[in-house]
């Protein structure tokens, strides 16, 4: 890997560690998921996986070995890959932003799998968890698929820019 | 004529979501009529009961309100995170260290609502909504249900 690529790997992982610093702050708003998803669909496939790998390691780095961030680690380079096969076919802004939405909407419920698993939630108790977690994840969905529809292109043109 | 495509469809999708958002809430959402609800206090780490089933009176929506309107009363200590608020301290029994507990946590039982939520289940005291007859179990434990 050149010494060019890795700088922009290093930079792409911290311009999305400051993304998600700035949205921990604020519960219903965040702009992870639309980020991975402008990294997927612009970048070529190893330059956003390790991209969005490296930032969740500086989360784990930052924030300690949690389960939560762990989930990170597991959850979000899958989700680089995902956008960079399946994101780069689709040709529609609306699809991809639909995508998007579903992605940013499953994202908590994935991340809460092991809390999930380990309190024992009997049924009852799974559909309050999911449905006061929906709560949240709907609106992060929202705000990816808005982000999605009115940002991606002018950002896409910018990273692309920068490739050259 | 492409971004006002994108505008009503924006528009649509925040109103299907905000429809979303406030029918969970609704489901969780107490009453502001005049109730009983029932209040267990437990410290687990003696094994002593400090207040069992006692019945309270109060209008208040959430756990949150009611325990905000009874902080005198029940020695209440709450913090506000942007998670809502979290309970700090009951009866004169805090949290003290964080990371390793004891932490005061509860269980939530609705008649009205159906519900049944046991230690590690319940959600937030901003969360829980109240109803009448309601029965909330505070504990002052290490065990976080999980």
């Amino acid at each position: 890997m050149s010494s060019k690529k890795i700088t922009r790997v290093a930079m792409l992982a911290s311009i999305l560690y400051i993304i998600q610093f700035i949205g921990s702050g604020l519960l219903y708003v965040e702009l992870v998921n639309f980020t991975i998803l402008l990294y997927g669909v612009s970048l070529e496939r190893d330059e956003s996986y390790l991209a969005v790998a490296i930032f969740c390691f500086l989360v784990m780095l930052t924030r300690g070995f949690g389960l939560w961030t762990i989930m990170y680690l597991v959850v979000f380079p899958q989700y680089a890959l995902i956008y960079s096969t399946v994101g780069k076919r689709i040709r529609s802004e609306y699809a991809l932003s639909l995508l998007g939405f579903f992605l940013a909407f499953i994202c908590g419920t994935l991340i809460d799998i092991p809390y999930i698993i380990a309190a024992g939630l009997d049924y009852n108790g799974l559909i309050v968890r999911l449905l006061l977690g929906f709560q949240v994840s709907i609106v992060n969905a929202l705000v990816t698929f808005v982000a999605t529809l009115f940002l991606l292109n002018p950002l896409k043109k910018l990273l692309l820019k920068l490739n050259t | 004529m492409k971004n006002t495509k994108k505008i009503i469809l924006a528009v649509l999708a925040i109103a299907l979501v905000a429809g979303v958002f406030f029918g969970i809430n609704k489901y969780f959402q107490g009453n502001d009529l005049e109730k009983d609800i029932y209040i267990t206090v437990i410290n687990d780490t003696t094994g002593e009961v400090l207040m069992e089933k006692t019945k309270f009176k109060t209008e208040k929506e959430n756990l949150g309100d009611f325990l905000e309107e009874n902080k005198e009363k029940l020695n209440v200590k709450m913090t506000d995170t942007q998670y809502g608020r979290f309970l700090d301290g009951l009866l004169g029994l805090e949290t003290a260290d964080m990371t390793n507990g004891p932490w005061w946590m509860y269980s939530y039982k609705s008649k009205e609502k159906g519900l049944d939520m046991k230690i590690g289940e319940a959600p937030g005291v901003d969360s829980i909504g109240l109803n009448e007859g309601d029965e909330i179990e505070f504990h002052y434990t290490k065990d976080m249900g999980m």
